[in-house]
């Protein structure tokens, strides 16, 4: 679901060997895939181990506010689709810490580093899904947009990343149809179901908004990321792409376009409906209110509504099964912790 | 919300023991029609190679259709390089008493490892010098595993479950999400939104 969303990468290509690194800028300029045994720069093994992280955390955690509603879903039908999306996404969390691996970090460093808080994993999953439209808004938006970056990190040079991303979107594409069913039954239906909807879709806008990462610094392209091809479409542009295909859809839909004010738990305390989400007449993109990034930061370093929830949910799942895999890898088993 | 998940957590100073050491590093190939090539489809992590074929079967075997699911530890294949040059590979004769070795192949860079057939020699550097030459031309890499050393799941077993899966895949969704979208867009407009899904899979 992630979308391996810029983790923050100082990379230094200065400290390369300048003969290789020009022999391999050039490799990667002629759309050559790179494979693990290739010569690669440091930089770009330590960046793409941190964008790999970073998405195969996302992954698990971001399973966590959907399985929440598993035992509450409305329907049978909806039920087996929820339980198999979140079969996905952590399968997805499996496959890119294996990724990882290859890239030098031990797997276990990497689900301990999670719920220590070393490390991060994308901003979205820190707000809360209190009713099933926001399952519904979850699968429509947030993996709407997850696909659209995601497509881009398959056109990526990395070729056991590019490998798992088309597996992964094969998935994502399940996830997405499955959402746009959601929404549009939801406002098909009754009075109730079209306000439920509407407040969920207040609540997702602004993180689908800020899902793509800040704006871009004026040089992107020529930076390490960019021009090693980690990722290969900038977040501005990312950004207008999904307003252009998103917003007229909502409209459509009946849904109002609102700037939110929102509370600590994330609830929407007030809104009004945002003047600038409109076509531009020359250039035909839609324009947005620029999120609140004071808040993104805020989020990042680990005040969003549900940071300390998931992190803890996540420790507590990892404590819990910590008899059952010492029981499998030694043949031995010992009495699960109280719970 | 379970009580589990409202509770306020209370954890330990220290974590858990990392438990990371004794898990074993798995190459899962699955196979989509009987008769078809086994396709690379992943790796995994587990204890051993009987946890690791449920395990496969759990997570590749559900994300689509397949018949047949390989595994084997990584630590026993050994490949070529990954060349952008005509792979060098000297062929030599079957030996029947010999080691048999599958032979997997890949295309191009960042193309999934494709099953090719089988050599029969005593030790890895023969063999793969001869899967080279036999299956290498035009591949930028060719990579040979111990038959013996691949676990398969059972013949006739049900990997991908015979019941609807219509639920879990986007193509289960696509009528019924056009005839919606028709209730409330113009044909053009759907027509530019759909231009982001991912046509391939629906």
């Amino acid at each position: 679901m992630s979308g391996a969303a810029n983790p923050v990468m100082n990379i230094d290509p200065s400290l390369e060997d300048q003969d290789k690194l020009a022999e391999f800028e050039q490799r990667i300029a002629d759309g050559v895939l790179i494979e693990p045994g290739d010569w690669m720069p440091d930089a770009y093994r330590i960046g793409m181990l941190k964008m790999a992280e970073h998405h195969a955390n996302s992954e698990i955690i971001g399973a966590l506010p959907e399985g929440e509603w598993i035992t509450r879903a409305p329907s049978l039908r909806r039920k087996l689709a929820l339980t198999a999306k979140v079969q996905d996404e952590v399968g997805h969390g499996q496959m890119l810490y294996r990724v990882s691996q290859d890239l030098g970090k031990p797997r276990e460093e990497m689900l301990r580093d999670l719920i220590t808080g070393k490390t991060k994993y994308h901003n979205c999953f820190n707000y809360p899904a209190p009713t099933w439209a926001d399952i519904a808004m979850i699968q429509w938006l947030i993996d709407g947009a997850a696909i659209m970056n995601q497509k881009t990190l398959a056109d990526g040079a990395f070729g056991p990343y590019v490998r798992t991303m088309h597996r992964i979107n094969m998935e994502e594409a399940f996830h997405f149809k499955s959402g746009e069913d959601m929404v549009l039954t939801l406002m098909s239906g009754t009075k109730k179901q079209k306000a439920m909807t509407q407040e969920a879709f207040d609540r997702w806008w602004g993180p689908s908004i800020m899902f793509f990462g800040p704006h871009d610094k004026p040089n992107c392209e020529q930076l390490p990321p960019m021009k090693w091809r980690m990722k290969t479409e900038s977040n501005d542009s990312l950004r207008q792409r999904f307003l252009n295909r998103f917003a007229p859809a909502a409209l459509d839909l009946g849904l109002l376009i609102h700037v939110c004010e929102k509370d600590e738990e994330g609830m929407v305390t007030s809104k009004k409906v945002d003047e600038a989400c409109v076509p531009d007449d020359t250039t035909g993109n839609w324009g947005v209110t620029d999120p609140d990034w004071d808040e993104f930061f805020r989020v990042i370093r680990g005040n969003g509504p549900c940071n300390a929830h998931r992190v803890a949910l996540r420790r507590f799942s990892y404590e819990q099964g910590a008899w059952v895999r010492r029981a499998i890898a030694s043949g031995t088993s010992s009495l699960p912790p109280a719970a | 919300m379970s009580k589990i998940r409202e509770q306020g957590f209370t954890f330990a100073d220290e974590l858990p023991p990392a438990t990371d050491s004794v898990v074993g590093h798995y190459v899962v190939y699955t196979q989509k029609k009987e008769g078809a090539p086994h396709r690379y489809a992943g790796w995994l992590n587990a204890p051993d190679i009987d946890m690791a074929t449920q395990y496969a079967c759990e997570h590749y075997g559900q994300d689509e259709s397949c018949v047949n699911i390989w595994l084997h530890d990584r630590s026993r294949m050994h490949e070529t390089p990954v060349s952008d040059t005509p792979l060098p590979g000297e062929d030599a004769p079957d030996d029947p008493g010999a080691t048999a070795w599958t032979v997997f192949t890949q295309k191009r860079r960042g193309d999934i490892h494709v099953e090719q057939g089988q050599v029969q020699l005593g030790d890895e550097k023969t063999a793969l010098s001869a899967a080279v030459a036999r299956f290498g031309q035009g591949m930028t890499q060719v990579r040979i595993v111990p038959r013996d050393s691949m676990a398969s799941t059972e013949v006739d077993r049900v990997i991908w479950r015979t019941h609807d899966q219509g639920y879990r895949l986007a193509k289960g969704y696509s009528k019924s999400v056009r005839a919606k979208w028709d209730a409330f867009r113009k044909t053009e407009d759907i027509e530019e939104y759909r231009k982001d899904d991912i046509e391939n899979h629906f």
